[in-house]
């Protein structure tokens, strides 16, 4: 049994989301097929259930990158490999809006976590496949999004350096959150894979609104369906290369 | 007139090929309709042309930061805001060969002339747009292509560390050059979209080994194919006027 997700391995999934909120995981199982409660210690809600047939698990984070390491370590001792952060964010740039949808390319390593893993010059990116599966499904599902870098940090109400903030601004820096510069350095260091995508909460000038709350909430049901839509078509990618992996086996 | 590319910023165009070679320069402007040569000092060989209609440009970096970085900005204060690093690279991996050709979807930041620009902390990732670009010319002109992160650093010659370059290995570090960190972080602050592919040189265990000269060759001239390709795909994207 591992340390602090306690539950048997079998009833965790290779895919799994891994939003922060305990409410969102939440909110996640309820599109799950079959979704069962498997366990709740240490802030870690885990629900197991099928998407298209497919085990799929979701697991609530909590915030930061000390519970996000500890978080997906633990899953991938049970045999999960392939992560999607379904998570909420503020936003530096004036063209984004409470509502949006934000799937980054690379964070800003401004968390402390991740350094004891990978050197800050190691890039904090999604794995590919994830990044361009996210995209896709958003296109299906005909929900824009914006593609850009992000900025994760560790500590939510510290002062900011102002000088810092104009030129993150000024390089592009889109969505502001606190877990995926862990979630992508310990993927990379593991050999798994690992993408993300954010619900924006503010505006350039404002922390969570509360005049925004139903477009956020609307944003928050977004990403889950593009998160969902995304997985699958990585599972189902997963399949067809074990198949075709397999026959080619049995020609040899 | 720029300190540098000594040309009239009307003989570049917003879309720029950035090799780090400059015969590879010669080679991508021999692509090009009606090329010509527009600017030759401080080892930037610029050629101008245009591609079914649309300007484009090559511009030489030279190795190393400083050099490429001094470039783009240059190219950038004549009017370029798209770059395509078309450049060489060794590999870390044993599953990629000579003459591969690897698309960058980000890399290490050994280099140290980017962080006058931006901090450490700041990915190095490429344009997604000018990525997907790339990915979807190779599989137009069925091609191969690996994708993966690299690492680009400063000095060729120094010694290696090689635990660190284990850690890279296992984190899955595929291409090692010495451009595409200054590229990123540049174009990320001055707002313009950059993105590069390699054709590999060497081996996991070779540097730019004699027998493999050959199949080298054959991966450069296709990543200037998928380039074009893609260059061309994101020009039509913007709606660009054809000449």
């Amino acid at each position: 049994m591992e340390f602090h997700i306690l539950c048997d391995p079998k009833d965790i999934a290779r895919y799994v989301f891994v939003p922060g909120d305990h409410d969102r995981a939440k909110k996640i199982a309820a599109h799950l097929d079959n979704a069962r409660f498997i366990s709740n210690s240490r802030g870690y809600h885990v629900y197991s259930g099928t998407v298209a047939g497919i085990p799929m698990t979701v697991c609530s984070t909590g915030m930061g990158g000390p519970q996000v390491a500890i978080g997906i370590e633990e899953l991938g001792h049970m045999g999960a490999n392939t992560f999607i952060r379904v998570g909420s964010c503020g936003t530096l740039q004036d063209d984004i809006r409470v509502g949006d949808v934000i799937i980054p390319n690379g964070v800003y390593r401004a968390g402390a976590t991740a350094i004891r893993y990978l050197p800050v010059a190691f890039p904090a990116a999604p794995h590919f496949s994830m990044l361009t599966a996210l995209v896709g499904a958003a296109r299906r599902l005909e929900i824009p999004v914006h593609v850009g870098v992000g900025w994760a940090g560790d500590a939510f109400y510290a002062e900011g350096d102002p000088n810092l903030m104009v030129k993150l601004k000024k390089a592009g820096v889109k969505a502001m959150e606190m877990e995926s510069d862990t979630l992508f350095i310990v993927s990379n260091f593991r050999g798994w894979r690992s993408g993300a995508i954010f619900a924006c909460d503010g505006n350039a000038g404002e922390i969570k609104p509360e005049w925004g709350e139903a477009a956020f909430r609307q944003a928050e049901e977004n990403e889950i369906l593009i998160a969902i839509e995304a997985m699958k078509q990585i599972a189902l990618a997963d399949r067809e290369a074990s198949r075709a992996a397999a026959t080619t086996q049995e020609k040899a | 007139m720029e300190f540098h590319i000594r040309c009239d910023p009307k003989d570049i165009a917003r879309y720029a090929f950035v090799p780090g070679s400059h015969d590879r320069a010669k080679k991508i402007a021999a692509h090009f309709d009606n090329p010509r040569l527009v600017s030759d000092s401080r080892g930037y060989l610029v050629y101008t042309g245009t591609v079914e209609g649309i300007p484009m440009t090559v511009s030489s970096t030279g190795m190393g930061g400083p050099t490429t970085a001094i470039c783009i900005e240059e190219l950038g204060h004549m009017g370029a805001d798209t770059f395509i690093r078309v450049g060489s690279s060794g590999t870390l991996q044993e599953y990629v060969d000579c003459g591969d050709v690897i698309i960058s979807t980000g890399t290490y930041r050994d280099g140290g002339t980017a962080n006058a620009y931006l901090p450490l902390e700041f990915p190095a990732v490429p344009n997604f747009e000018v990525t997907t670009a790339l990915v979807q010319a190779a599989h137009k002109l069925g091609l191969k292509v690996h994708t993966g992160l690299g690492s680009a650093g400063d000095a060729f010659y120094a010694p290696r560390d090689p635990s660190k370059r284990e850690l890279l290995k296992q984190s899955g570090i595929v291409s090692g050059e010495m451009e595409s960190d200054t590229l990123y972080i540049v174009a990320a602050l001055r707002g313009w979209r950059a993105g590069a592919l390699y054709a590999n040189d060497g081996t996991s265990k070779e540097t730019k080994p004699v027998w493999g000269e050959e199949a080298f060759r054959q991966g450069e001239e296709n990543s200037i194919l998928i380039a074009i390709e893609a260059m061309k795909t994101i020009a039509l994207a913007d709606g660009a006027k054809k000449a």
